[in-house]
């Protein structure tokens, strides 16, 4: 079986399911629930707390896609690409169906790319849906400045950046935040071929993802802060200042490429070398 | 015997996983290699030139982030602005420097930005989350530090400001070279003398000089106890001129506009009633004393500052101090004599005192000063003891 039809049959099994589309409803549902606070108490949070924009979306609902990744960001996009990452194999020992897929003509480490594609897949189809739900739910409940005439956002700068210049940078913090969950992902992905229980696949994802943050908040562990995969997540916030300020997301991609190079090269050795008995 | 191909096809394929693991892991920890840092050959140069070279870097164009941080752990006081931030957290900036009169350092954080832009003598000041624009602070005079002041170049020239490169190199010595945000930097640390380490609480300080350029990249302040005080170094610089368009201070839509209010410092030099001296417990003047309410004293890494205050509001400091739990200054060793009400306040390496000398009979007034700096309270006491004993004139 080739790869494009088996990445086709990975991704056509996750849009059956129904727990892909409650997962991705919830995440979307967060951003919804913040801008309708936003909008009824006109309460921002004060500088230096919450997460970044705001207070400055207020009155401004075209800048609330990306504050809304910013909300989704820390937490609860990991826990989902986790969750799906976590089942990919997991779930098909468990439900025993490992052993009767792989009795087909079908090379392991091509199943194991698609299965990889169809979470990059989710991933990716996720950001989409919460930054185009967080557009509607912004510009509806929080509205668009009156002075827009072509600007009508400032950068975090203070310059003038124009529809079309938020149109991309927005769109880059949309690539930017999904590349971040590659090493998550494919940590879980690794956890996958690890074991027989999608939970605890998922659950390493988040160990990790923990672990991390703590590490990133610790001065004693300076020395490894920048090889971890949380430590460049919030410098999408980068992508808004002017001039653009590549530097952390540059860095921030290079780790999660090494990250993801890692550990899905280990789940490729762990997978290709499993005696898959259920 | 399918079972000994099986097991040493895994063994390879693990083994390559591991092989390819350290090496990137080897390559992210060694990080830049030394062959790409920018700079010139071997160096034949001494301490005093490298000293010589960072002093006079002021006129050095760069374009760079920076993360300083310090162990300050002043308390965050009204009027002080974001002092407290500066010296006792982390903090990382961006800067554009073309010159001492124009540039622009950005405080960045997660969730914002805060802009200071240098431009016609004045500086103007961008507050993203407070969507507020503050103009016409002025550029020089006293005032409370800046996160500007803490970019390695500008803490560096401070230390080596008030003593020539061959008082500053007769306290160095040369710590070798090293590679710095990607470029070759060479390494002196300053200690104080012998006469002066007794009375400092900064044990050395160590800096790092781009071997092109003369520009500081890193600096480290570290107290007599082994702890940091100040660090400061680049992440990423380049030491060219800066574009001018990042230089253009910002125009936005909406924002507040206001007028700088003058800081605490600022506002008690302006307002300083009494002359100081041009020598102050054996340390020259490091400013004009006649054009200044507030005057740094000092030589190598021993500093002092010293505002005259006006006397209520010395006395309201006083009172405050004293609530806080602040005990008086030890009377000084010698003939001195400390005829004042004091207060002593340390944090970390430095220490403070308010001294209010009272008035004499007819004289209606009395005298309040604020003497700090990384210095033992031994030094400071003998200041209080010169300032009060001593009598200055009134300021025109």
């Amino acid at each position: 079986m080739k790869l494009a039809a088996l990445t086709w049959v990975e991704l056509r099994k996750l849009a059956l399911r129904p727990r892909t589309w409650v997962s991705v409803a919830l995440l979307c549902a967060l951003p919804v629930v913040v801008a309708a606070f936003l909008a009824t108490s006109e309460l921002a949070p004060r500088p230096g707390q919450g997460p970044a924009f705001l207070s400055a979306v207020l009155g401004n609902g075209q800048l609330y896609p990306a504050a809304a990744l910013g909300i989704v960001v820390p937490i609860f996009l990991p826990v989902a690409v986790c969750v799906v990452a976590g089942d990919a194999v997991a779930g098909e020992a468990q439900a025993g169906t490992l052993r009767y897929l792989l009795v087909r003509p079908v090379g392991r480490t091509r199943l194991l790319v698609a299965k990889l594609f169809a979470v990059l897949a989710f991933t990716f189809g996720a950001v989409i849906a919460v930054a185009l739900v967080s557009l509607v739910a912004g510009t509806q409940l929080l509205g668009t400045r009156p002075d827009a005439l072509g600007t009508t956002t400032a950068s975090l700068s203070g310059t003038a950046l124009s529809t079309q210049e938020l149109l991309v940078r927005t769109l880059l913090v949309m690539a930017y935040v999904s590349v971040s969950m590659i090493g998550v992902a494919a940590l879980a992905l690794l956890l996958s071929t690890l074991v027989d229980s999608p939970l605890v696949a998922a659950l390493g994802g988040l160990a990790l993802l923990v672990a991390s943050t703590v590490l990133v908040g610790l001065d004693a562990a300076s020395a490894v802060h920048d090889l971890l995969p949380t430590r460049y997540w919030l410098a999408w916030v980068d992508l808004f200042r002017d001039p653009v300020l590549w530097t952390d997301v540059q860095r921030g991609v290079l780790v999660q490429l090494a990250w993801a190079g890692v550990l899905l090269a280990a789940a490729w050795a762990s997978f290709t070398t499993r005696d898959v008995t259920s | 015997m399918p079972a000994a191909p099986h097991r040493r096809a895994a063994a390879l394929r693990w083994a390559a996983v591991v092989c390819g693991t350290a090496l990137l892991v080897t390559a992210a920890l060694t990080g830049r290699p030394a062959w790409s840092a920018g700079g010139s050959a071997a160096p034949d140069e001494g301490v005093e030139q490298v000293l010589a070279r960072a002093a006079a870097s002021a006129g050095v164009p760069f374009t760079g982030t920076a993360t300083s941080s310090g162990a300050l752990g002043l308390p965050d006081l009204p009027r002080l602005g974001d002092v407290a931030a500066l010296v006792g957290e982390s903090t990382r900036t961006r800067t554009w420097w073309a010159s001492e009169q124009s540039w622009r350092t950005d405080v960045l954080t997660t969730t914002g930005e805060r802009g200071l832009y240098a431009s016609g003598g004045q500086l103007t000041g961008w507050d993203y989350e407070r969507d507020v624009l503050t103009t016409g602070a002025p550029l020089s005079g006293a005032r409370l530090p800046r996160a500007s002041d803490l970019l390695p170049p500008a803490l560096a020239r401070s230390l080596l400001a008030g003593a020539t490169p061959d008082d500053a190199a007769s306290r160095a010595t040369g710590l070798g070279e090293r590679v710095v945000a990607g470029r070759l930097a060479d390494g002196v640390r300053l200690r104080p003398d012998a006469q002066e380490a007794d009375l400092s609480t900064v044990d050395h300080a160590d800096l790092w000089v781009d071997r092109a350029t003369g520009l500081p990249l890193a600096v480290d302040v570290v107290d007599v106890v082994g702890g940091p005080v100040i660090a400061s170094s680049f992440d990423q610089v380049t030491p060219t001129s800066p574009d001018p368009v990042a230089l253009t201070v910002p125009a936005p839509q909406g924002a507040t506009v206001r007028t700088a209010e003058t800081d605490v410092a600022a506002g008690a030099a302006t307002a300083a009633p009494w002359l100081l001296p041009t020598d102050l417990a054996g340390l020259p003047a490091l400013q004009d004393p006649s054009s200044a309410g507030a005057v740094a004293y000092g030589t190598g890494l021993l500093r002092l500052a010293v505002v005259s205050l006006p006397v209520d509001q010395g006395r309201q400091a006083l009172r405050a101090a004293e609530a806080a739990g602040a005990g008086p200054l030890e009377p000084p060793a010698g003939d001195l004599d400390l005829q004042a009400r004091t207060a002593l306040v340390r944090a970390g390496a430095l220490s403070a005192a308010v001294v209010v000398v009272p008035g004499a009979r007819g004289d209606g007034g009395g005298r309040a000063y604020l003497v700090s700096g990384a210095v033992q309270p031994e030094l400071l006491s003998r200041a209080a003891a010169e300032l009060t004993t001593d009598p200055p004139e009134r300021r025109p």
